[in-house]
């Protein structure tokens, strides 16, 4: 089973939500795997001790000039969409951190003065913390996508385990890319108007692609009438509230598990994930 | 020489633009004619605006830039195709043509 | 008149950048609010403007194949490095989710069958509220996050600014730290960085201010919640130290702040600690901008 957890909003709560929910799973005897798909921003890795086995660069096939070659026609910069090939009468330069690695140039080029090398745009280390698989993504700093690292992350899923995403914040393209096939969206929110108007744009793109979702609000003090009443006019599951503690933010600020520290809130992620196997089957 | 200038206008009275890649012209000025051509920077570009600008004075054959200062990008295009650019911001082009001039301009 | 632009930023989502934007919107004079979270922009949610004019934003550009001129021989998919080209029904479409425009499958094509369209990414506004004059965006969902509709967004606070002689434009920043970020500092006068102490806070912390210097733009840090953790917030200052960074104010934690968020006002509507400290934070912002008294 893959369960996807998102928000619009950065900030509510998506890794606390994971991290929780793979550690109380764990524990409960099921067998899990917890992958970060935030690549731009790993977290989920603060909060376990993990053994890491194997780390695995992301490589991407960038072009090189030959110089001897080049005629600097400026083929290949008229080729290229993202601006990452400037030609003048003197030089041919790439831009390999603009590069979207897609070959246009490649194909352009007339005279054979590009070759193929390999740029590295991030990794992926596999591990484990106590039983629970462990995927982290990291992209490079500087970067223009995380997609085809997460694309890349996303094939180490395990189909005989519970799979854990927690992914980018947002509803652009690299969370577009974490939520395909997911078995189960879960949406993280906080009852604020912020928290709201995120989250219809991010209920909006799981729409889009068909998924089956379920909200978790987030430092639930009381209600939030307008949220409430939303979920309810689209009919979508409310699946746990979170309460406003100040131990649980304290807990997240030093890297901890809350339903570890504070294990009354345990039981919470045990029944937000009896929740989402109802909703699947 | 021809020189590019970054400008918030489409004239050399114009104020130099607080942003290189994305000012809204640039000016294409020939020192030697006095020739004026107007580039209406209508870039709508996600990334990578600073090469694309440094392209269009390479295209036009500048060999002096005249901006804000450029970003990381673009500041690589430049010096790699070999043109020298001055920062200018708070000046009129025609104010900064004349402080090049008399080398009074920051070269970057 | 010379227009003066304050950006804040954060590094990571979620500090407050936009709590803090919102009530400086009111603390100012007469200020132009810019949102550059167009990916999920929220300072509207608490300045309520009234949209006076609508830009369509067309950033991007993604692949189209002509069915009628398609042979479907597969070269399209072959050379596709985004997966985004599939065999379906007997025919070669493009996943637009998933197509970057990268132009390769054009070039490759035989036949000529596909081109490059612009698609609408997203739209741009003009409007007012009670704060004064506001340009605010958003990005269609899915779509790839956009520096060049911040920079449209940017351009158009710019003309407002000219020609309704305002001085001062706050930009409420994008949060991460890549292009989106760097779109929302560009041309700014002072950058504020809104952080916060816990362990991810600080690790997009050094990242956020290792941009800002590239662009020289002078900048302080503001330590949101900080007695959440103080050990965190001494890492903070200790980084501060080294890197001679100006710490220009630290907002304790309080539930006000939700309460206020709630209702759609700014925190400085409240009498509360945090409001208290925002209005310090404002005063030495609007003294390091060289700006006459706001009040």
């Amino acid at each position: 089973m893959i369960i996807a957890i998102l928000s619009g909003k950065g900030g509510t709560g998506k890794t606390t939500v994971s991290t929780n929910l793979a550690y109380v799973l764990d524990k409960k005897g099921h067998s899990v795997k917890l992958i970060d798909l935030d690549a731009e921003e790993p977290n989920a890795h603060l909060f376990f001790d993990i053994d890491y086995s194997e780390h695995i660069d992301v490589d991407v096939k960038i072009p090189k000039v030959d110089n001897a070659k080049c005629t600097h026609c400026g083929d290949c910069a008229k080729a290229c969409q993202f601006s990452a090939i400037v030609v003048s009468s003197k030089s041919t330069l790439v831009f390999a951190h603009l590069c979207h690695a897609c070959g246009a140039c490649l194909l352009a080029c007339k005279y054979n003065a590009l070759e193929e090398i390999p740029k590295n745009i991030g990794k992926i280390s596999l591990g484990s913390a106590n039983g629970i698989d462990f995927v982290k993504s990291q992209m490079n700093i500087g970067e223009p996508s995380a997609v085809r690292i997460i694309r890349q992350a996303k094939k180490y899923t395990n189909k005989n385990k519970i799979n854990i995403l927690d992914c980018p914040p947002g509803v652009s393209c690299p969370t577009v890319e974490s939520i395909q096939m997911a078995d189960f969206c879960v949406l993280v929110t906080e009852p604020t108007p912020f928290g709201l108007h995120d989250l219809k744009l991010a209920v909006d793109l799981t729409r889009q692609f068909g998924l089956k979702i379920g909200i978790v609000i987030n430092r639930y003090d009381n209600k939030l009438i307008e949220l409430e009443s939303y979920l309810e006019e689209n009919n979508i599951p409310l699946l746990l509230k979170i309460p406003y503690d100040i131990k649980i933010a304290q807990s997240y600020s030093k890297g901890k598990l809350f339903s570890k520290e504070i294990p009354q809130y345990e039981n919470m992620f045990v029944e937000l994930y009896n929740k989402i196997l109802e909703i699947v089957q | 020489m021809k020189i590019l200038l970054a400008t918030k206008g489409q004239t050399l009275d114009s104020a130099i633009d607080e942003r290189f890649a994305r000012a809204s012209y640039f000016l294409i000025y020939d020192d030697k004619t006095g020739q004026l051509e107007v580039i209406n920077n209508n870039q709508e570009l996600s990334h990578g605006a600073g090469p694309q600008a440094v392209q269009i004075a390479i295209d036009n054959g500048a060999s002096a830039i005249i901006s804000a200062m450029p970003g990381q990008n673009a500041l690589q295009a430049i010096r790699a195709a070999n043109i020298k650019v001055y920062e200018a911001v708070g000046l009129s082009a025609k104010h900064a043509i004349e402080k090049l001039k008399s080398n009074e301009l920051k070269e970057l | 008149m010379i227009v003066k632009q304050l950006a804040i930023v954060s590094g990571k989502g979620g500090t407050g950048k936009t709590t803090l934007s919102a009530s400086f919107a009111h603390l100012a004079k007469n200020a132009l609010m810019v949102d550059c979270d167009v990916d999920a922009p929220n300072l509207h949610i608490i300045l309520k403007p009234e949209v006076n004019k609508t830009f369509e934003y067309f950033g991007s550009k993604k692949a189209f194949i002509d069915f009628d001129k398609c042979t479907n021989c597969g070269i399209c998919a072959s050379v596709c490095r985004f997966e985004a080209i599939d065999f379906e029904q007997n025919q070669y479409r493009v996943k637009e989710y998933a197509c970057e425009g990268c132009n390769a499958c054009v070039i490759a094509c035989p036949v000529n069958a596909i081109s490059l369209k612009k698609t609408l990414n997203g739209k741009y506004f003009e409007s007012t509220c009670e704060t004064g004059y506001m340009a605010h965006a958003l990005l269609n969902p899915g779509e790839e996050t956009s520096g060049g509709l911040i920079s449209e967004v940017r351009k158009l606070s710019l003309e407002i600014a000219y020609s309704k002689k305002i001085e001062l434009i706050i930009i409420d920043g994008a949060p991460g730290i890549g292009c989106p970020a760097t779109s929302s500092i560009v041309g700014a006068k002072y950058v504020i960085v809104v952080s916060e102490p816990t362990k991810s806070g600080l690790h997009d912390l050094v990242r956020i201010v290792e941009t800002i210097k590239h662009f020289k733009i002078p900048h302080g840090i503001v330590i949101n919640k900080f007695d959440i953790n103080d050990e965190q917030t001494k890492e903070i200052e200790k980084y501060a130290q080294e890197e001679n960074l100006e710490i220009i104010g630290k907002i304790p934690f309080d539930k006000t702040v939700v309460e206020a968020t709630k209702q759609a006002k700014p925190i400085i509507e409240y009498d509360c600690k945090s409001a208290f400290a925002v209005k310090d934070i404002f005063e030495k912002t609007i003294q390091k901008l060289n700006l006459s008294p706001q009040s």
